[in-house]
């Protein structure tokens, strides 16, 4: 870990007058080549993180190393890192070309080079022959494409993207989402992007990085993260579940109020307090009663979604939120009696700090 | 048939039309009567004769504008009013730009008290302001008397009753002017952009030359224009201020008016102001349109 | 020693020394009341300390003899404001009677904005010279107001004495002379004279005096106003008028003073006049004979200073000195062809603009 591209070491932002860190001594690693997404609330401190990285805003300590180097110290404009901001930042007086050229100006780079190069960084982002088009004649995507491209061509060592997508309608959200991917891919640069949206990052990113407050909560593959969250907010904060709070009253059980004995996978103390997580979509409905963690009720609410139907079934003081998906035979209605039942590996231990 | 279908497509634009016709009039009468009308007069006034009473329907005559266009003296003061109003174009906007700059980007929660501070000398009438001026460059003023105290100079600095004085004057009288008009035009400046230069390799220099300056443009051009204009049309500054040894437009029409009495001749260096307002105008528009985005 | 007798004022001054003529004799008098005229006279006439003097000595004494008659006086900031609106209202005058600057009423006469006065009716006319009634008595000089030398008698131990003493270097930036008006026309005359020429010949000697006085002269637009800057102590001199001078001198601590310079001067001089087609032309003529009767304009010249015209009028020998000057300056007082002056006033201004003022 210690040789990878990019490493946050301790990061911290304090604002001048807060109470709390805005950026709580946040670490984190990318190897080459790899796309994090920051992932949390508004107010996480996922932003002042990118922005940190950026140098648009100073740490309070902390480092931030480029294969090795600390870049803390190196102004803004000399940091060769590419950024997408949110609202696209495009030069308003100047032309599409003129705006992808212009960090290679700044480069020196010379006049029929910067030709070539914007003229590949167009073709990269499917904008070829958009040149000489003022900003202002663009759609919002064209004019991600082109903020895109601008940042792409001066080869950075670092793509910062600040909620790519969210400025986007929903049907250009999942066409770019596929295109950054791609772009990202094949350019193979390595990138951070900063989002609130889970699908945003759960699509897009090799790995996530969930924060809540300022504190780095759980860094893990999208699959890590959401069938594994590690803590309350994680799970919460990431897909639907239901969660269970009781005691561990054996290995491998516990003991919940209201509810015949769950079996979980996961080590926990006998006698400690647990808390434990189960996706909807693995709830199933049951073969026979009598199997392990097996839920019986009543139907209470039903809302059909097309490849799934979302049931609500109130099994004695609680309410089970299940997906079923809709291909499977016959389908409960509201009202009905049903079982439903979770393997025990599906029981997810989620950590016992607090809620 | 056919004019039941077509009767309501052109009924209602029509009739919102006249509606907004209705609601303009009020303010096109006004416009009429103390601008339009007052306008004509003049225009009528500067070919009678410089007879009184020709005025009342006398003959009409170019009298007036052969004296304005072929006197070399007119020119002489035509040229000075453009000069005057170059000058104080110039320093008002460069005095002002940082200032109007600083304005738009604070963060600052006074930000709203110091736009007010900035903008407030238009509060006080410009001859107040003026007078302070005769107080702070006359002779005994203030900065005579400090450098003078500091054993700086031995005489006295001529910086009042001349040009020097009275553009100076100007200059800071039409400063708000120019910050006001700066700052609505500065809507385009925004901080994000200024970090994607950055971010791209742009110098702090280069930010401001390759981004701030250009979108800055328009606002530093209507600031510009503004100035000028109210300073080729002064004549209260330039009068007080400069000892009466500056001749401009403005104070040639005031004496033509009040003084010689020849309210024909006042008139035709009225128009002759209007005419260089209006090319002003013309070239500032060709110059906006040249940096229109 | 030859007096000479060129004009109604020269001869007056004979008569100065027979103080039994003076205004005492006047003053005890009392015409006699009229109560049966009934009018109205509207005025319309200077604005400040003249519209102050001018309500309180004239038109209050004129309305003790007519209380009758009803008298309104409007104030106007100068002569051309006063002839702007008396041009507006010439279809149908609301004003009766007119003060007004000489040179402005001569252009006024032009347009026919008054009218002649009836002398059988204004029999002060009879008293009055010959310069002074213009236009076929369609305007009559009533009052003359000496262009002097104001100093500030803080900074001046040594006041001027005579005009040439403006060429003085030691003034060098110490004078304030706004002559792009009227006042500049009164000098030429007078500075003519100095260098022995006749102003209806050519003011080009006079010319070329202002120009040796100009690199003394700091301001030629003193702003607030010529007095001002001479009580402030900005300057050391102006050039300007000497009844207002003299008022200040009197009310503002005697800062400022007048210096008449021996080779004599020029006034300023007002006019008055019947408005053509006014509706009170009968009491406005009533008025017009007072104002212009030897009690009037004695009243006036004693309490502002302004020189009269009445050729009846006898002054004591100090107010003569505050109007006029020394008696040497007194025997050299000019008046001039005010008729030849408003032809050339624009011509002459523009001459001091263009080659005095312009080009220092």
């Amino acid at each position: 870990m210690a040789d990878h591209h990019v490493i946050i070491d301790n990061l911290v932002k304090t604002y001048p007058g807060a109470q709390k860190p805005s950026v709580d001594h946040v670490s984190f690693s990318l190897p080459r080549g790899e796309m994090l997404a920051l992932l949390g609330p508004s107010g996480c401190g996922k932003t002042t993180i990118l922005r940190m990285i950026a140098g648009l805003i100073a740490p309070s300590s902390g480092a931030i190393r480029l294969d090795g180097r600390d870049v803390s110290a190196i102004p803004v404009y000399k940091r060769n890192m590419g950024m997408v901001f949110q609202a696209y930042a495009l030069f308003p007086h100047m032309t599409v070309a003129e705006n992808i050229s212009f960090g290679l100006e700044m480069r020196k780079v010379g006049r029929a080079e910067r030709e070539e190069r914007v003229r590949k960084a167009l073709d990269l982002v499917k904008l070829a022959g958009f040149g000489e088009r003022k900003v202002s004649q663009l759609s919002g995507g064209q004019q991600q494409r082109a903020a895109i491209a601008r940042s792409l061509v001066i080869e950075p060592e670092l793509l910062l993207l600040d909620e790519p997508l969210s400025n986007l309608d929903a049907k250009l959200r999942d066409e770019m989402r596929d295109e950054i991917r791609d772009i990202q891919a094949r350019t193979g640069v390595t990138a951070i992007f900063v989002t609130h949206d889970q699908d945003e990052a759960l699509s897009m990113a090799d790995r996530l990085a969930v924060m809540s407050a300022g504190k780095l909560e759980q860094i893990g593959t999208p699959l890590d993260i959401f069938d594994r969250p590690q803590t309350h907010f994680v799970a919460s904060f990431i897909g639907a579940g239901t969660f269970f709070e009781g005691r561990v009253a054996g290995p491998g059980l516990a003991e919940v109020d209201g509810l015949p004995l769950l079996h979980f996978a996961g080590e926990a103390a006998i006698g400690s307090s647990i808390k434990l997580m189960v996706r909807p979509h693995r709830l199933l409905l049951a073969g026979e009663p009598g199997q392990p963690n097996s839920f019986s009720g009543v139907v209470e609410h039903i809302v059909y979604r097309g490849q799934i139907l979302t049931l609500s079934v109130r099994c004695g003081s609680r309410v089970l939120q299940a997906d079923l998906p809709t291909h499977a035979g016959v389908l409960p209605k509201k009202g009905d009696n049903v079982t439903l039942t979770v393997a025990p590996d599906d029981v997810t231990l989620i950590g016992r700090e607090a809620a | 048939m056919s004019a039941a279908v077509t009767a309501p497509a052109s009924g209602a634009p029509a009739a919102s039309r006249g509606i907004l016709l209705i609601l303009l009039l009020p303010g096109l009468v006004a416009l009429i009567i103390t601008f339009l009308l007052p306008l004509l007069w003049l225009l009528r006034a500067s070919f009678a004769s410089s007879a009184v009473g020709a005025l009342s329907g006398g003959d009409w005559t170019l009298e007036a504008y052969t004296t304005v266009l072929f006197d070399p003296f007119y020119w002489r003061v035509a040229w000075n009013t453009l000069v005057v109003g170059f000058n104080v174009a110039i320093f008002a906007v460069i005095l002002s730009y940082p200032i109007a700059l600083f304005l738009v980007r604070t963060q600052s929660r006074f930000r709203g008290v110091l736009t007010a501070l900035a903008v407030a000398p238009l509060l006080t009438s410009s001859v107040v302001r003026t007078y302070g001026w005769m107080v702070i460059l006359g002779d005994r003023g203030v900065i005579n008397s400090t450098l003078q105290s500091l054993s700086l100079t031995d005489g006295v600095i001529r910086l009042t009753n001349n040009s020097f004085g009275a553009t100076v004057a100007l200059i800071e009288i039409l400063m708000p002017y120019a910050i006001l008009a700066m700052l609505s035009g500065f809507g385009r400046l925004n901080v994000q952009l200024e970090e994607a230069a950055a971010m791209l390799g742009a110098s702090r220099l280069k930010v401001f030359t390759r981004i701030v300056l250009p979108l800055s443009l328009p606002g530093v051009l209507t600031a510009a224009l503004l100035v000028f204009v109210l300073a080729i049309s002064a004549f209260v500054t330039p009068r007080l201020m400069g000892g009466g040894r500056v001749f401009v437009l403005g104070t040639e029409v005031f004496n033509e008016a009040t003084v010689t009495l020849n309210w024909p001749l006042a008139a035709a260096l009225s128009v002759m102001l209007l005419v260089l307002f209006s090319s002003i105008i013309l070239l500032y528009q060709r110059a906006l349109r040249a940096l229109e985005v | 020693m030859t007096i000479r007798m060129q004009n109604g004022i020269s001869r007056m001054f004979l008569h100065a020394g027979i103080i039994a003529a003076g205004l005492a004799a006047f003053a005890g008098a009392a015409e006699a009341q009229d109560a049966s005229i009934k009018g109205t006279v509207n005025i319309v006439g200077f604005s400040g300390v003249f519209a102050d003097n001018y309500q309180k000595f004239v038109i209050a004494a004129f309305k003790e003899k007519y209380p009758g008659i009803e008298v309104t006086y409007q104030q106007s900031k100068n002569s051309a404001e006063t002839l702007a609106l008396l041009t507006l209202q010439q279809a149908d005058p609301k004003i009766d009677v007119a003060l007004i600057d000489v040179s402005v009423a001569i252009k006024a006469n032009k347009s026919g904005i008054f009218t002649k006065l009836d002398p059988a009716k204004v029999t002060s006319l009879a008293e009055m010279p010959d310069w002074a009634r213009l236009d076929g008595d369609k305007a009559v000089a009533f009052s003359q107001d000496n262009l002097a030398i104001l100093y500030n008698t803080d900074s001046v131990k040594q006041p001027p004495t005579s005009w040439n003493d403006l060429t003085d270097p030691k003034y060098k930036g110490k004078i304030a002379a706004k002559l792009g008006d009227t006042r500049g026309v009164i000098l030429l005359p007078i500075l003519d004279k100095l260098k022995g020429a006749d102003y209806k010949d050519s003011v080009d000697p006079a010319i070329d005096m202002l120009k040796e006085i100009a690199p003394n002269v700091s301001t030629w637009e003193p702003a607030p106003d010529c007095y001002a800057v001479v009580q402030s102590g900005e300057v050391d001199l102006s050039i300007c008028w000497n009844g207002r001078a003299q008022y200040l001198h009197d009310t503002q601590g005697g800062k400022i003073a007048v210096a008449a310079p021996k080779e004599g001067s020029i006034g300023q001089t007002n006019t008055i006049g019947l408005v053509e087609n006014s509706k009170n032309a009968e009491a406005a003529q009533l008025f017009i004979n007072y104002a212009l009767g030897t009690e009037a304009q004695a009243t006036f010249a004693e309490k502002s200073f302004y020189g009269p015209v009445n050729t009846k009028v006898t002054l004591t020998d100090a107010v003569a000195a505050r109007i006029y000057g020394s008696k040497e300056a007194q025997a050299a007082q000019m008046s001039l062809d005010w008729n030849f002056v408003a032809d050339k006033y624009s011509a002459w201004i523009q001459r001091i603009n263009r080659e005095v003022i312009a080009l220092n």
